[in-house]
């Protein structure tokens, strides 16, 4: 990739990505700790990034709540990848009624108000559904194990943006896999006696990924916006757990006299969307070459 | 030769550079050639030959990362590459008309053929309206397309592959131009179509005086349609001389080649002689001759420095050390 | 007499055209109509005709790829429309098939290791150092260099893509190549290398051909039969040599011409 600025946002990601893994170690202060006598510091030497209304390090917060961003931004893309690539590449495969079906499907989501329904959602607490999961006779443990690592709510999240964005994949999918179904590498595979399921998975899928891959990328981006506005309406991650976006709530009251407690995840959020925003049209230029 | 004619159109030394990358590719190395009034020169060559650059070059056609760095175009004595723009494009497709390959995306699919034909009629004419549709009407008929008042008014898409071509060369005619360029007009078509084709480009040639640049790989083409013929390979011209001569007695090895790769009617199953090898990659030419690789007479010199272009008795033009010799002798 | 290995008798294709709001089928299109032709072991034919002839149309569906509307195809006696498991998997084993544009009939995404060796993959024919073997072999029976096995289709020209391809019909040891136009797509002297090594493969192999093309010239120096089509219907099939020189069909006749390029031709008949 010649292109300069990709590298460069693809840089800006990788370091993110260690960032967040090595929060625990590498954040100066907990940032659950309140200490209310430290409150609303400005940016000093010792809170690189001052402190908030309970006194919290901003900046610890924040590689906390990078954490949390890119963990829902990338799996809750995952999903939507995964279930639109097998939506979509059904359909554009199998034609006929088969994709008649599924195309109506698709369309009728994409009409639903989304945002409102996820809202709906998330308000009835489907967390509390799912830890009763645990209680369940055979996926019960593993249940457990997940929610040990990532909080309920904050899967439920995941699973709710991706179940928003997995439409736009679909369709991408199946578009390109009806143009390649004709072309006559497929056809070579045909005549060669490969199944269909072969054709699929090795010829149609692989080929198929290029622009999805791009679609990702801008997705990361906009799923993390989308839990930015959620934790903003107060309805995504819960206080005291910091995110990007319930830092910028907080931080809203105090506006006028603490400004670094906007500033700091709202820069954040900027950054980290236009790097993958970047990346994802530097990937498309590769992927054109 | 009759020094006192002078050639239509004449190029000196053209050369055009593509920049991209780090590299500089020539992909029309040094060209010189002439074309008479009234003449048929077929430029031949396979791919990366350079032969479609040459002829965009000719009217300044061709964009970045392309752009000619040496050499002129005169075309009755003008130097294409001094004009104004606006004189140029009162040459270009006034004078120098074209004619491309695939006439499915030459022709604007949302336009009749009536409107695209009235708009070079109108560009270069002072025909209008009605005296510009009869006129259209009239050349449709003139390249021998049927039910032409209907035709007139059809889209591309209605129209089969041969006669969109038709279409192309009578938008191509309708100025009266001195020159026409034809890049490969018929390699999409079928060969029954072909054939028309060939043969009303023949007819217009002979009926309007016009002169013809036919830029091919085919050399039937150029046996049945043209004068003269020129051989490019790697963006250099190799061999140039008269139809008849070139064909019964070719001087470079390529050309040679060229010929022997169209099997014989009715040879089934025997023995093809082929070129080994294909077209070199413009990147990485290397010094002396490119066609070194795929030459059945290579010697030392060769690869040394690139042969001249020479001119022997009879007229021909030749870039070898060793021309008209065989391969064994 | 040589075992006919594929035959298509009284094949037909319609489509519908479809019309109206309620895109009822208001007549059809036969792309083939009725058409006979066998190939034999080791034999060679030609199908040639212009663009509607129906040529690639019937090809496709002598290969399987396309049910025919009317007629049968037999691959060794048996219909192939009855063909199931082993023995359709057999099939596939015995008829290979080139394509005309060499930048697509290969997955751009594959090494040309992997695309040569994916017919003996799915045929489970060789696997570990068997199947490296046999790649090599395979590429160097289409004089590519065992070097070429690591590169990606881009990295080729286009006479080299095509060898690949014919490497790759050739993993599985078949005994018909049907060849779709197999040089309309490359420059001419790549053309004749391919043709010649077409013909080499004939000769060694004891390879049976048929030949899609519009090119009269190169069937007529591979194939030892030509069968002529037009719109849909086979108009003269016959020994190569003996239609060259004699041809019945008015058609024929002007195909002939054509293809020499002779502009005295008559296409006065010839709506265009």
């Amino acid at each position: 990739m010649k292109n300069r600025v990709a590298w460069v946002a693809l840089g800006t990601i990788a370091m993110l990505a260690i960032v967040a893994s090595l929060a625990p170690w590498i954040a100066p202060y907990d940032p659950l700790e309140t200490r209310i006598v430290d409150a609303l510091l400005p940016p000093s030497a010792a809170h690189w990034l001052g402190t908030d209304q309970l006194g919290r390090d901003v900046l610890s917060r924040l590689l906390y709540g990078t954490r949390i961003s890119l963990t829902i931004g990338l799996l809750s893309v995952s999903v939507a990848v995964v279930l639109g690539t097998f939506i979509g590449a059904i359909a554009g495969f199998f034609g006929g009624w088969v994709d008649s079906v599924l195309m109506r499907l698709v369309d009728t989501l994409l009409s639903v108000p989304l945002m409102f329904l996820l809202l709906a959602i998330v308000a009835m607490d489907p967390a509390q559904q799912l830890l009763a999961l645990a209680g369940w006779p055979v996926i019960g443990p593993s249940v457990k194990l997940l929610f040990r690592w990532i909080d309920p709510r904050i899967m439920v999240l995941m699973i709710a943006i991706g179940a928003m964005s997995w439409m736009g994949v679909a369709r991408l999918v199946r578009a390109e896999i009806m143009t390649l179904k004709e072309r006559e590498f497929v056809l070579a595979a045909r005549v060669a006696g490969a199944s269909p399921w072969r054709i699929l998975t090795r010829h149609l899928i692989p080929n198929a990924m290029a622009p999805v891959l791009v679609s990702a990328t801008l997705g990361v981006g906009g799923a993390i916006l989308t839990e930015s506005v959620l934790s903003y309406l107060g309805l995504g991650v819960m206080p005291p757990t910091p995110s990007w976006g319930n830092m910028l709530n907080e931080g809203r009251v105090a506006l006028g006299v603490a400004w670094w407690l906007t500033m700091s995840p709202g820069l954040c959020i900027l950054l980290t969307v236009l790097a993958f925003n970047l990346a994802g049209e530097g990937i498309r230029e590769w992927i054109d070459r | 030769m009759d020094r006192s004619v002078m050639p239509l159109l004449q190029l000196d030394s053209l050369t055009v550079e593509y920049r991209g990358d780090g590299e500089v590719v020539r992909a029309v190395d040094d060209v010189t050639l002439s074309v008479e009034t009234g003449e048929s020169l077929a430029i031949v060559g396979e791919s990366g030959s350079g032969k479609t650059t040459l002829a965009l070059a000719v009217t300044r056609l061709i964009q970045p990362p392309g752009s000619v760095v040496a050499g002129r175009a005169l075309f009755e004595g003008r130097d294409l590459f001094a004009l104004r723009a606006d004189e140029l494009r009162r040459v270009r497709g006034g004078r120098i008309s074209y004619v491309f390959q695939d006439p499915a995306t030459s022709l604007n699919p949302v336009l009749t053929v009536g409107e695209q034909l009235s708009e070079a009629i109108e560009l270069h004419t002072d025909r209008r309206a009605e005296r510009a549709r009869a006129y259209g009407v009239e050349l449709l008929e003139r390249v021998g397309i049927r039910a032409a008042p209907q035709r007139y008014d059809a889209y591309p898409h209605e129209l089969s592959g041969g006669m969109r071509q038709r279409v192309m060369i009578a938008m191509a005619i309708a100025t009266r131009p001195k020159l026409l360029i034809a890049d490969e007009p018929t390699t999409a078509l079928d060969v029954t179509v072909q054939v028309q084709i060939l043969r009303l480009l023949v007819e217009l040639q002979r009926d309007l005086g016009l002169s013809m640049l036919l830029i091919t790989h085919d050399l039937t083409i150029v046996e049945r349609t043209c004068a003269r013929v020129a051989v490019m390979y790697a963006g250099r011209l190799v061999e140039e001389g008269a139809v008849a001569d070139v064909f019964a007695n070719p001087a470079h090895p390529y050309t040679r080649g060229l010929l022997a790769c169209r099997p014989a009617w009715g040879a089934v199953g025997r023995q093809l002689s082929t070129m080994p090898g294909q077209s070199p990659d413009l990147a990485k030419l290397p010094p002396g001759c490119a066609f070194v690789p795929r030459c059945p007479l290579v010697e030392p010199r060769c690869r040394e420095r690139l042969p001249t272009l020479d001119t022997t008795a009879e007229g021909r033009r030749v870039r070898c050390v060793k021309p008209f010799s065989k391969p064994g002798a | 007499m040589r075992e006919t290995i594929l035959e298509a008798r009284r094949v037909t294709k319609s489509f519908p055209i479809r019309a109206g709001l309620l895109r009822r089928a208001v007549g059809e299109v036969r792309a083939v109509d009725g058409v006979d032709l066998a190939v034999s072991a080791g034999g060679t034919v030609g199908l040639v005709g212009e663009s509607g002839s129906g040529k690639s149309t019937l090809a496709r569906i002598m290969i399987g790829l396309m049910a025919p509307t009317g007629g049968e195809v037999l691959a060794q006696g048996a219909p192939l429309a009855g063909l199931r498991g082993d023995a359709r998997r057999a099939f596939h084993r015995h008829v290979a098939m080139i394509f005309q544009d060499p930048t697509n009939s290969l997955d751009p995404r594959q090494r040309v290791e992997a695309i040569v060796a994916e017919p003996l993959r799915i045929h489970r024919l060789a696997t570990g150092r068997a199947l490296d073997s046999r790649i090599d072999a395979l590429l160097e029976t289409v004089r590519l260099s065992p070097r070429f096995r690591r590169r990606r289709p881009r990295e080729l020209s286009g006479g080299e893509r095509q060898r690949v391809g014919i490497a790759r019909a050739l993993a599985t040891d078949p005994k018909l190549l049907v060849c779709d136009e197999p040089i309309a797509s490359l420059d001419v002297s790549v053309g004749a290398q391919i043709l010649e090594l077409l013909g080499q493969l004939r000769v060694h192999r004891g390879l049976a051909l048929l030949m899609i093309s519009h090119d009269l010239r190169a069937v007529a120096y591979l194939c030892e039969t030509i069968a002529v089509m037009s719109r849909g219907k086979l108009v003269e099939q016959g020994p190569t040599a003996k239609l060259i020189e004699q041809p019945n069909h008015p058609y024929t006749q002007l195909l002939l011409r054509c293809a020499s390029l002779d502009l005295s031709t008559d296409l006065s008949q010839k709506e265009d």
